[in-house]
């Protein structure tokens, strides 16, 4: 059966307050598994907040979850937050599961590096990359770990329209393999039209969602 | 090889030169080898004691009291220094000890050290004492600078604990061990010399000195402590090469 014609994941009744400020009050939401969906709304109404509820990083006051129990995540943050000391390989390493041989991550490692093109600076510290290079190593990082769900926040931000046109092609090539469930948070409307099967607009806090 | 002499190398050059002569001067005043003795006379001593039966049973016998309360205070401090910045608890349990230890004076441990232990444990359980604060509060700092947003990352991709340690907060707060260590080795030395005077061990540096000292060898006495700053030197170009090797990482750029 075709996953993405099933809304399954489903978030009903959050709600979320950090001191006085409401971010959600019974908020629901349902995203399609295997799609990319975007959610776009203005700086501050709470999209990272969805995204850190979702993956177990911010705890919600209350709401409940459907179809999230036992699934994998990744995360790309909005910053790459690559280890210095590390290589571009040994920073996909690093997330690999311990159960995994060393030879089993260091091949797996590699395979993911061929999948971003940067087979060239699999020994290059992240000093030594470019700002759109180290996003490809974050998003490849995000791949590794074979998660069912990938959270994406902002991960284009700050690039040029340029670099942020051939991330988003690339990303969508890889993305094809093995479709994995993206959750991606933007403000800019050209990124989510450009990466998304389906966009969510949110309003400012409370959120509510307007299309 | 085409060896260049900078700018600041003369200035440092012209910095000897200048001690030297002043240490000449002072020695042509006093003119008594009990008070000051001549330069000249000192490197003969100094040379001296190179060749002489037994030198490096004491020069050894220093360094491997230095080495082994460096490596007790190292393995210590670190751990607990790391255990200090991932619970807070522990922080507030040892930052009042860190605290009294460091005020306590080198020479109120050591009058205790010489009931409590014998002569030879004593010089080592002072650099012990004299280095654990100091790589400790070094490490505390380093794992409060911690970036949290990689901690962060590492947790949500399950990332097991001794890893993190090991791959994250090691490396990241390898600076500050670094920083801590050559700071503690300096501090150290003296510590354990000063352990030896007191304590009168058979073979150490300072307890040559104090020998040296009673018989008014002024000359054997200055070419001991040379000895001392050639081997605190030694183990301070030692440790800025393991930390540039170890480093290696922070001088790449792009």
């Amino acid at each position: 059966m075709d996953k993405s014609t099933i809304m399954s994941l489903i978030i009903k009744n959050l709600n979320k307050q950090f001191g006085e400020n409401i971010i959600f009050r019974d908020f629901n939401i349902s995203f399609r598994e295997g799609e990319r969906t975007c959610i776009l709304g203005p700086s501050g109404c709470g999209k990272t907040t969805l995204l850190n509820i979702i993956g177990g990083i911010t705890e919600p006051d209350s709401g409940s979850f459907e179809g999230f129990e036992g699934k994998s995540y990744s995360y790309v943050f909005q910053e790459p937050r690559l280890l210095p000391w590390k290589t571009v390989t040994g920073n996909i390493e690093f997330v690999l599961s311990d159960s995994l041989s060393r030879s089993e991550r260091t091949a797996k490692a590699k395979e993911l590096i061929e999948r971003v093109e940067l087979e060239r600076f699999a020994s290059y510290y992240p000093s030594q990359l470019s700002g759109g290079m180290s996003r490809r190593v974050a998003i490849a990082r995000a791949f590794a770990t074979d998660s069912d769900i990938i959270l994406m926040d902002e991960p284009l931000a700050g690039l040029d329209t340029e670099l942020k046109h051939t991330l988003m092609q690339w990303f969508s090539d890889i993305w094809k393999r093995d479709k994995p469930t993206v959750l991606f948070v933007t403000h800019d409307e050209s990124e989510a039209h450009l990466l998304g099967n389906e966009i969510y607009r949110f309003s400012k806090a409370p959120v509510s969602i307007i299309s | 090889m085409k060896i260049s002499i900078t700018r600041n190398n003369w200035i440092s050059i012209a910095s000897v030169v200048i001690f030297l002569v002043l240490w000449k001067l002072l020695s042509l005043h006093f003119h008594s080898e009990f008070i000051v003795p001549s330069p000249e006379k000192t490197f003969k001593a100094l040379c001296h004691l190179f060749v002489e039966k037994g030198f490096l049973s004491v020069v050894g016998t220093t360094v491997l009291r230095g080495v082994i309360g460096f490596a007790v205070a190292a393995i210590f401090g670190i751990a607990a220094g790391i255990i200090a910045g991932l619970y807070s608890g522990f922080n507030a349990y040892i930052t009042p000890i860190l605290v009294t230890i460091r005020s306590i004076p080198v020479i109120a441990i050591t009058l205790l050290a010489l009931i409590w232990f014998n002569p030879y444990s004593v010089p080592v359980f002072i650099g012990i004492l004299t280095m654990f604060p100091m790589v400790c509060t070094n490490v505390i700092s380093g794992m409060n600078s911690v970036d949290k947003s990689l901690v962060q990352m590492a947790e949500f991709y399950k990332v097991g604990k001794k890893r993190i340690i090991k791959e994250l907060y090691i490396p990241a707060i390898a600076p500050f061990i670094f920083s801590g260590i050559s700071n503690a080795f300096g501090i150290g030395w003296r510590a354990i010399i000063v352990g030896e005077v007191l304590g009168q061990p058979k073979y150490g540096i300072g307890t040559n000195m104090q020998t040296a000292q009673i018989f008014l060898n002024v000359d054997v006495l200055i070419a001991w402590t040379c000895i001392a700053v050639l081997l605190s030197y030694f183990f301070e170009i030692l440790i800025k090469n393991i930390e540039r090797h170890a480093l290696k990482w922070t001088r790449v750029r792009s």
